[in-house]
C-alpha cells in the first residue's frame, strides 16, 4: 500500500518525499478565485485564509509539477467541494485544464455535477472520487459510470464494507484514511462552516440535555486529548492488515495545513508501520515501535 | 522589519510581470516572490493583502519596486523585491499584525472568545436544560400567519414514537399534538389539513419504521387519504439488504415516493416502482446557523444561492434516473430553487450527520469519532439531545446537528419567497 499525504505548501514537498510519501495531494486556489468568491464558496474543503492549506499561485503548481516529475511522486489536486454553482463548473474545469497543461492530471472530486462536466469537456485526467462524494454501496454505479481511477473511502466505512465495494468496482485504486482528522461527523454530510473565525460546529461546547425533561445528572464534555501526539487526531494503524486484505491500495495521511514537522513524523510513522505489516505479531510490534507509552485510542476502524 | 516567512496563500498575493507568483516571505519593505521562470527585469508588480474584514483584499501597486535578486530554488525561483511605498508599509504591518492577533487568539484555546473577537458574535453560556425549553424560547413569541394557495402540508414521522402516535390517532391529532409540543399551536400556517406524510428519516436508519410499524403507519395514511413518501437516510453497504427489503415492502404497502440520499437507492427506487425524490444530503449547500457572522457574508451571500441542481445538465442526468422532485431545506441565506415543483423542509435544517451517532457516544461516555460496534441502538434520542447556546439556533438531535431558521415562521415574506420559486410542499420538521 502506498502513502498519499496532504500538502499545504510547495516548500514541504521534498521534505515529505524524503520522509517516505509515495504521493501527495494538495489544494489549488488561485487569487482570482479567492478574490471573486472568498471562502464562502470554497473550491475544496479548506475554508481558511490564515494558515497554509492552499497553494495559491499557478507558478507554485508549475514548480510542484516539476518536482513531481523529477521525483516520480505523483500529485493530485483536490477540487472536492461538495457543491458549486453552475457558473463555477466551467471555471473549475478551466483550472483543471491549466493544471493538465503543466502536467498535473489527477483530480479529487466530490460533486457529481462537476465530475460530469469534467468528462463532458474532455479534459484528459484521472478522477479520484473523494470521500466527500457521499455514501457508497454496491448499487452506486457512479464511480464506474465516470471511469473513476480511484475511490477514496470516507472515514466511516469499515474494512469489510470496503472489500464489498472494491469487488463491486474492480480495476480501480482504493484509498482509505490512515492518520489524522477523524471527524465526528461524516464529511459528505457535513455542510457547516470550517473557517478561521468560527469554530467547527462539531467542536462548539454543548450540554447533554433532555428533550422534554431535564437530565438529573451533571454533564461535562470529555477532556480533549493531546492533539499533538501521533494518531491523536485519528489513527488506522492497527487496521492496516485489514485494509490491505480488503484491497486498499493507498493510505491517506490527512494534513493540509498541519505543521510540517508533525506531517513528517506521521509519514515516517506510517512508513514504519508498513515495514512491520508482514509480521504475524504486527499490531504488538507496531505499538511497541510507535506507541511505547500507549496509544490514544482514536481509532478509525 | 524582518522578512516573515510561512505566509499563507490567503493572506497575501503578488503578480510579477502579470503572472501570479507565490509569496514566500514579506516585510514592510520587501517581498520574496516564488516564480516558475527566472525574472530578469521587473516590468510590473501588483500586490494584494487581506483586509481586516477577513474577506476582501487591498490592492497595492508600489510606487517604487526594485528587483534585488532572482535565484534558483528547488524547481523554481525566489525573487527578492525591495519596496518603497508608504501604503505598502502601513498595510503590510497591519496585515501581519492581524495575522499575529489571530495566531495569539488561536493559541489561547478559547474558540468562543476568538469567534467573538473576530466576528462580534455572542459568546454566551448555555442556559437551557432541555430542547423543549429552547423551543419555547424560539417559538413561543412567534406571531402566526397563513399563506393560502396551492401548496401541500406534509407531516414528517421521523421517530418510532411519532409513527406509533400517527398510526393510532391519525393525522389531525398527530399534527395538533406536534404543534402543541413544539409551542407552535397558535401558528395558523399549519391550520390546513395535512396532504401527505413522510415516513422515516433522512438521517438515521434506526428511526425508519419497518415490519408491523411500517404497515400500521401506511394503513392509517391510507385511511386518512394521505399519500406516503418513504424517507431513507444515506444507505451504507452494510445496510443495503435492509434498505432493499424496506423499499420493496413500502412499495407493496402503497407508498408512492421515496426520498433517497445516495445514488444507489436512486437507481433501486425505479426498480421497486417508487418515484425517487432527491433527498437533502444530495441537495448540498453551505448550511450553518452562524453563517451571517461569517466574514464576507453581507457581500457574498448570493454566492450560496445556487448549487448543482441549478445546473441544467445535472438536472437532465437526474431526470434520466427518474428524479424530478428535490427536497430543499429552509436554511439561512438566499436559495435559488431549481425549476420544477419541489419540497421545503422547515423550520429545522440539517447541518452535520454522523454515520455513527455522536449523541450516543456522549451518552455512553465514548469517543464520538470512534466507530460504534454492532450492538443494537439504545435509542438515547428518545429523551436526550445536545443543547447549544440559544443565540446559535442549533440543536443536536438523533445522529445529526440541526440549525433553525425562525425567519421562515416569523416573516410571511420569507416563506412567500420560497413558494414563489416553485415550492409546492412544506414538510414540517420539528424534531
Amino acid at each position: 500500500m502506498k502513502i498519499t499525504t496532504g500538502l499545504g505548501r510547495v516548500e514541504d514537498f521534498e521534505r515529505y518525499v524524503q520522509a517516505g510519501a509515495d504521493e501527495v495531494f494538495c489544494g489549488w486556489e488561485p487569487f482570482a478565485w479567492r478574490q471573486k468568491y472568498g471562502v464562502l464558496s470554497p473550491i475544496n474543503r479548506r475554508e481558511v485564509l490564515l494558515y497554509p492549506v492552499q497553494i495559491g499561485a499557478l507558478a507554485d503548481m508549475i514548480i510542484l509539477a516539476r518536482l513531481s516529475r523529477e521525483s516520480g511522486v505523483p500529485v493530485a489536486v483536490t477540487f472536492n467541494a461538495t457543491c458549486s454553482s453552475p457558473g463555477q463548473y466551467d471555471e473549475i474545469v478551466d483550472m483543471m485544464g491549466q493544471l493538465a497543461d503543466v502536467g498535473i492530471h489527477r483530480f479529487i472530486l466530490a460533486d457529481p455535477a462537476l465530475a460530469l462536466r469534467l468528462r463532458a469537456r474532455g479534459v484528459p485526467c484521472q478522477i479520484h472520487l473523494s470521500g466527500e462524494f457521499g455514501e457508497l454501496n454496491r448499487r452506486v454505479s457512479f464511480p464506474r459510470d465516470i471511469g473513476a481511477a480511484r475511490i477514496i473511502f470516507h472515514r466511516k466505512i469499515s474494512p469489510p464494507e470496503m472489500a464489498a465495494l472494491i469487488r463491486a468496482n474492480p480495476g480501480m485504486e482504493y484509498e482509505a484514511f490512515a492518520l489524522n482528522e477523524r471527524c465526528f461527523y461524516t464529511g459528505a454530510f457535513c455542510q457547516s462552516l470550517h473557517c478561521d473565525e468560527l469554530p467547527h460546529l462539531c467542536r462548539v461546547p454543548h450540554r447533554l440535555g433532555g428533550v422534554v425533561r431535564p437530565l438529573p445528572e451533571a454533564d461535562a464534555l470529555p477532556p480533549e486529548p493531546d492533539m499533538d501526539a501521533l494518531g491523536a487526531g485519528g489513527c488506522g494503524l492497527c487496521a492496516l492488515g485489514r485494509l490491505r486484505e480488503a484491497g486498499v491500495t493507498h493510505l491517506k495521511l490527512v494534513g493540509r495545513g498541519n505543521r510540517p514537522e508533525r506531517m513528517e513524523r506521521d509519514i515516517r510513522a506510517l512508513r514504519r508501520a508498513l515495514s512491520l505489516l508482514d509480521r504475524p505479531d504486527y499490531e504488538a510490534a507496531m505499538k511497541q515501535a510507535l506507541f511505547p507509552a500507549g496509544c490514544g485510542g482514536a481509532c478509525y476502524y | 522589519m524582518e522578512l516573515i516567512e510561512g505566509i499563507p496563500a490567503g493572506l497575501a498575493a503578488c503578480f510579477v510581470n502579470g503572472q501570479e507568483a507565490g509569496v514566500a516571505a514579506l516585510s514592510d519593505d520587501r517581498i520574496r516572490a516564488r516564480t516558475a521562470e527566472p525574472v530578469t527585469a521587473l516590468e510590473s508588480l501588483r500586490l494584494y493583502l487581506l483586509n481586516s474584514d477577513g474577506a476582501t483584499y487591498r490592492a497595492i501597486t508600489p510606487e517604487s519596486a526594485r528587483l534585488l535578486r532572482c535565484e534558483p530554488w528547488q524547481a523554481g525561483y525566489l525573487c527578492d523585491i525591495a519596496l518603497d511605498d508608504q501604503l505598502w508599509r502601513r498595510e503590510a504591518r497591519r496585515a501581519l499584525g492581524d495575522w499575529a492577533r489571530y495566531i495569539r487568539l488561536k493559541l489561547e484555546g478559547d474558540d468562543g472568545a476568538l469567534a467573538a473577537a473576530l466576528t462580534g458574535c455572542p459568546d454566551e453560556p448555555i442556559t437551557a436544560r432541555t430542547l423543549d425549553e429552547q423551543k419555547a424560547r424560539w417559538f413561543g413569541d412567534l406571531p402566526g400567519f397563513d399563506i393560502p394557495g396551492d401548496w401541500t402540508l406534509a407531516l414528517s414521522l421521523d421517530e418510532p414514537e411519532k409513527c406509533a402516535f400517527f398510526a393510532g390517532e391519525g393525522a389531525e391529532s398527530y399534527l395538533s399534538a406536534l404543534l402543541a409540543r413544539s409551542h407552535l399551536a397558535g401558528h395558523s400556517l399549519f391550520s390546513r389539513q395535512p396532504g401527505r406524510v413522510y415516513v422515516g428519516s433522512q438521517h438515521c436508519p434506526e428511526l425508519v419504521p419497518e415490519g408491523d410499524s411500517l404497515a400500521a403507519v401506511l394503513r392509517r395514511a391510507e385511511s386518512d387519504g394521505l399519500p406516503v413518501t418513504l424517507a431513507l437516510p444515506p444507505i451504507s453497504q452494510a445496510r443495503l439488504g435492509w434498505a432493499e427489503s424496506l423499499m420493496a415492502e413500502a412499495a407493496r404497502l402503497g407508498a408512492e415516493e421515496v426520498v433517497v440520499n445516495d445514488f444507489g437507492m436512486m437507481e433501486l427506487a425505479v426498480q421497486t416502482g417508487l418515484a425517487p425524490v432527491l433527498g437533502i444530503h444530495l441537495n448540498r449547500r453551505r448550511k450553518d446557523p452562524r453563517v451571517s457572522w461569517k466574514a464576507g457574508w453581507s457581500g457574498r451571500a448570493a454566492l450560496l444561492a445556487e448549487n448543482s441542481l441549478n445546473d441544467g445538465a445535472f438536472r437532465a442526468w437526474l431526470a434520466d434516473r427518474g428524479v424530478a422532485r428535490f427536497e430543499y431545506e429552509a436554511c439561512e441565506g438566499p436559495v435559488a430553487v431549481a425549476p420544477g415543483r419541489h419540497s421545503l423542509h422547515l423550520p429545522f435544517y440539517q447541518t452535520n450527520t454522523a454515520s455513527g451517532c455522536v449523541l450516543a457516544a456522549r451518552c455512553e461516555g465514548r469517543d464520538p469519532g470512534r466507530p460504534r460496534g454492532a450492538e443494537p441502538c439504545p435509542q438515547w434520542c428518545r429523551d436526550r439531545a445536545l443543547i447549544y447556546p440559544d443565540w446559535m439556533n442549533l440543536t443536536g438531535r438523533y445522529n445529526s446537528l440541526f440549525g433553525l431558521n425562525r425567519a421562515v415562521l416569523r416573516d410571511e415574506a420569507a416563506l412567500r419567497g420560497w413558494l414563489a420559486q416553485g415550492i409546492d410542499r412544506l414538510v414540517l420538521e420539528l424534531l
